[in-house]
């Protein structure tokens, strides 16, 4: 009776869209639509597959559903954003959201190009909304000055398709798992009227990639994460000046900006010196206490001191992937190729993970496996279990009180905390919105 | 070409110009700083390619296009209102173009390409040739290029697009390369130490030159010889889509026009015969379906062609960064770049 439901939930947003449509077609006129033009959308319309609705008959029709009411979600209005908001604007795209939670800097002007002097400090989506639609006529961009965790599926189930020109893997990661959670099975069998294809790009430098994700179909974020290389501690100026975020842009606005300002010893921070790193460390866990920002500890600034290099954080891949590779002398090209879904993907791959560690291991070195293996990545798992029938928070780092209260469990054995062999642990954590289980599996 | 006195970077351009400086370097962007120019055709591509270059702080742009806007011309490109219908495309350009940076000089001239006395293109450092006839690119390239002006040349034909470039035979540039730290020759040490190690936190400048051919040696390959049917195989078919496309251009003076589908298409299907048995090659390595994909400027495609040839533009001026030598071909369809070179050795 679910699927029942969510098919005619379905169909019956799809005849709302259809009533909806536009009478005044505006400059979509018929003799803008030559034969021929949209026969790459018409072949891909026609062709039965995921993106055919039971209730959809292919026509020309299609293409007017696929130009006047198709709805895309951009997410980004930085640099990615502005040229993606621009392209689908101009490629006749009319039902547009924006999500952005930035607001623009002078550093953005050299590329941000939707935004000018005058819009220094206002929010991104609201500039970029407005200049698209007061430039490109019929077009209708909806902007959000939010955080992509402040909306919730009934959002993101208005969308037909959701491209990303994100900054951070974390928040790939999230819109990910948020697309992966909307799927529906049915006996087992996903029901394709439930995916939303993703569309990613990331740009580092001279380097970018772009990709396509189908949802419970192909590779998704979760599947490929070894292949982003390790995220160094450097972050965009504005970032660190105006709108920090994570405890690293905290240290780094006291390493760079409060210490080039107040220079307390005098000449330039040793990354050896203790005072020095004191100092950093006092300030960093200021400016994150005025921002409810946790996470800042002696040891992450200490790494931040020692690294020299000020690097853009990446969001690339390594070598793969539409991306520019150098061949010999002679060329660079670049090429598309089919990522594999990860048979095991904490993400997409629906089976709960399982863990090895002995009865006598610390919860600590759980904690730590969760945060520093490759597939994972985790930032500040929150780990909860059931014992004796009740919900227990086993270790949780982002409410100080509840971390106060459990820390000594970081110390103590498996065994000590009440785990059983085959325990399932329920973590949460920033990359993502759904919390994963994992099966402890006692070694010997 | 003019001489440059050394350009001076503003607190209010580091500030802005942050983001590239950091990428490029001081230097570069000071290079940038004084260099002008030219661009021929605001089309998709055109407007694509004026963005970029604006953005990224030239000291001024030409856009030169003796054209009438049309009803699609709004909306091959962003940079010409709606209600510009009649004015002329430079013309209508020009107010959104500058918005873009006010620290650049945008310059609007109506005239065309062919019109435009020799010594007119003598006054810039670069030439960028979009929507030209081939033989107007050829006398272009011929004499901006005898005048150390670098000349650049692109379009963009539905999904298909190229870019190429004539930097001259002696292009000099440098590349940044990380350090190669020499062992020491203190022979106490173990085996590990005597290796070269490449220090990743230091790199160095390492100094390049690059020879580029004229555009009419590019275009005018012997297929004929053994060498060259041998070279075939590893040959993009895009070199020859281009010379398709390059001749119906010639001969209908316009490129493939949506509203006479049927009939340029089979004038693409004719042209695409001649041309490569003119050449002594068989009709079928250029296989029809080209012929449905290639009318109109795309948007997308216009932002990835221009955005490889702005940035061909910005390492050839700043003199930083190894070129691409000489052809970037875009096949849209696949999603697919190429580089290539295509002319003597």
């Amino acid at each position: 009776s679910y699927c029942l439901f969510s098919r005619e939930k379905k169909r019956r947003r799809l005849e709302d869209l259809t009533e909806k449509m536009a009478v005044d077609s505006g400059h979509m006129d018929s003799d803008c639509d030559w034969d021929g033009r949209w026969n790459h959308v018409k072949k891909f319309l026609e062709r039965p597959g995921p993106f055919t609705h039971p209730d959809f008959e292919p026509s020309t029709e299609s293409l007017q559903f696929l130009l006047e009411t198709c709805k895309i979600l951009v997410i980004g209005a930085g640099g990615l954003g502005c040229e993606l908001l621009k392209n689908l604007a101009l490629s006749g795209f009319r039902l547009i959201h924006v999500v952005d939670m930035d607001t623009i800097d002078v550093s953005n002007l050299n590329r941000q190009f939707l935004f000018r002097p005058k819009d220094v400090g206002r929010p991104k989506a609201d500039v970029a909304a407005d200049f698209i639609n007061s430039r490109i006529s019929g077009c209708k961009v909806v902007p959000h000055f939010k955080k992509i965790q402040d909306f919730d599926d009934s959002f993101y189930r208005q969308f037909h398709i959701i491209v990303c020109g994100l900054d951070s893997i974390i928040a790939r990661r999230w819109i990910n798992g948020m697309l992966i959670s909307l799927l529906s099975y049915e006996d087992g069998v996903l029901d394709p009227s439930s995916i939303i294809p993703l569309i990613d790009g990331g740009t580092e430098g001279f380097k970018g990639n772009a990709r396509v994700i189908l949802p419970g179909m192909t590779a998704c974020i979760d599947c490929t994460l070894e292949l982003y290389p390790p995220q160094v501690i450097n972050f965009p100026m504005c970032t660190i000046a105006t709108m920090p975020r994570l405890p690293e842009h905290c240290v780094e606005y006291a390493r760079i900006l409060q210490w080039a300002k107040e220079r307390p010893f005098g000449g330039f921070l040793d990354g050896d010196n203790p005072e020095h790193i004191q100092w950093v460390f006092e300030k960093s866990q200021e400016r994150a206490a005025e921002f409810n920002i946790t996470g800042v500890t002696y040891r992450l600034t200490q790494a931040a001191c020692a690294t020299e290099v000020f690097k853009i954080a990446t969001s690339a891949y390594i070598p793969l992937n539409n991306y520019m590779v150098f061949n010999d002398v002679d060329g660079l090209y670049t090429y598309t190729f089919e990522a594999e879904r990860k048979e095991n993907c904490t993400a997409c791959s629906q089976v709960p993970q399982d863990l090895q560690f002995p009865p006598s291991a610390k919860l600590q070195e759980v904690l730590e496996y969760l945060t520093e293996t490759a597939s994972l990545q985790m930032k500040s798992p929150a780990i909860t279990t059931t014992l004796e029938g009740k919900n227990k928070t086993l270790y949780l780092q982002s409410v100080k009180s509840i971390e106060e209260r459990t820390r000594p469990n970081l110390c103590k054995t498996l065994k000590e905390l009440g785990l059983s062999d085959g325990q399932e642990i329920a973590v949460a954590d920033v990359t993502t919105p759904q919390t994963v289980l994992f099966k402890i599996n006692f070694t010997a | 070409m003019i001489e440059k006195e050394d350009p001076v970077i503003s607190e209010e351009e580091a500030a802005q110009y942050d983001r590239q400086i950091r990428l490029w370097g001081l230097d570069a962007q000071k290079r940038l700083r004084g260099s002008r120019v030219l661009l021929a055709g605001v089309g998709g591509l055109g407007a694509e390619l004026a963005k970029n270059l604006i953005l990224a702080g030239v000291k001024g742009l030409t856009l030169l296009d003796h054209k009438q806007v049309s009803e699609e011309s709004c909306r091959a490109q962003f940079l010409i209102p709606v209600s510009a219908q009649g004015q002329n495309r430079a013309q209508a350009s020009l107010e959104r173009a500058q918005n873009l940076n006010p620290m650049v000089e945008v310059h609007a001239d109506s005239d065309r390409v062919e019109d435009k006395p020799d010594d007119f293109f003598l006054q810039f450092d670069a030439v960028c040739l979009t929507g030209c006839s081939r033989d107007l690119m050829v006398r272009v390239d011929q004499l901006c290029s005898q005048h150390n002006i670098k000349v650049f040349c692109g379009d963009v034909y539905g999904y298909y697009g190229y870019t190429f470039c004539n930097l001259g035979q002696e292009h000099n540039y440098v590349e940044e390369k990380p350090k190669v730290v020499k062992p020491s020759s203190d022979s106490s040490d173990g085996p590990e130490a005597k290796k070269a190690k490449v220090d990743p936190n230091e790199t160095t400048m390492v100094k390049k030159t690059a020879s580029f051919c004229t555009l009419k040696a590019a275009l005018e390959v012997d297929w004929t010889s053994e060498k060259a049917k041998a070279s075939l195989k590893r040959t993009p078919v895009d070199y020859f889509l281009l010379h398709v496309l390059l001749k119906f251009r010639t001969d209908k003076g316009r490129d493939p026009d949506p509203k006479a589908c049927a009939e340029d298409s089979r004038l693409l299907k004719q042209i695409r015969d001649d041309v490569l048995e003119a050449m002594g090659l068989s009709g079928d390595l250029l296989a029809d379906d080209f012929i449905s994909y290639c009318f109109s400027e795309m948007s997308p495609v216009c932002a990835v062609v221009g955005g490889v040839l702005g940035q061909e533009v910005v390492k050839a001026l700043s003199q930083r960064d190894a070129p691409h030598r000489n052809f970037f071909f875009f096949d849209g369809r696949k999603g697919n770049g190429m580089v290539d070179y295509f002319g003597p050795n």
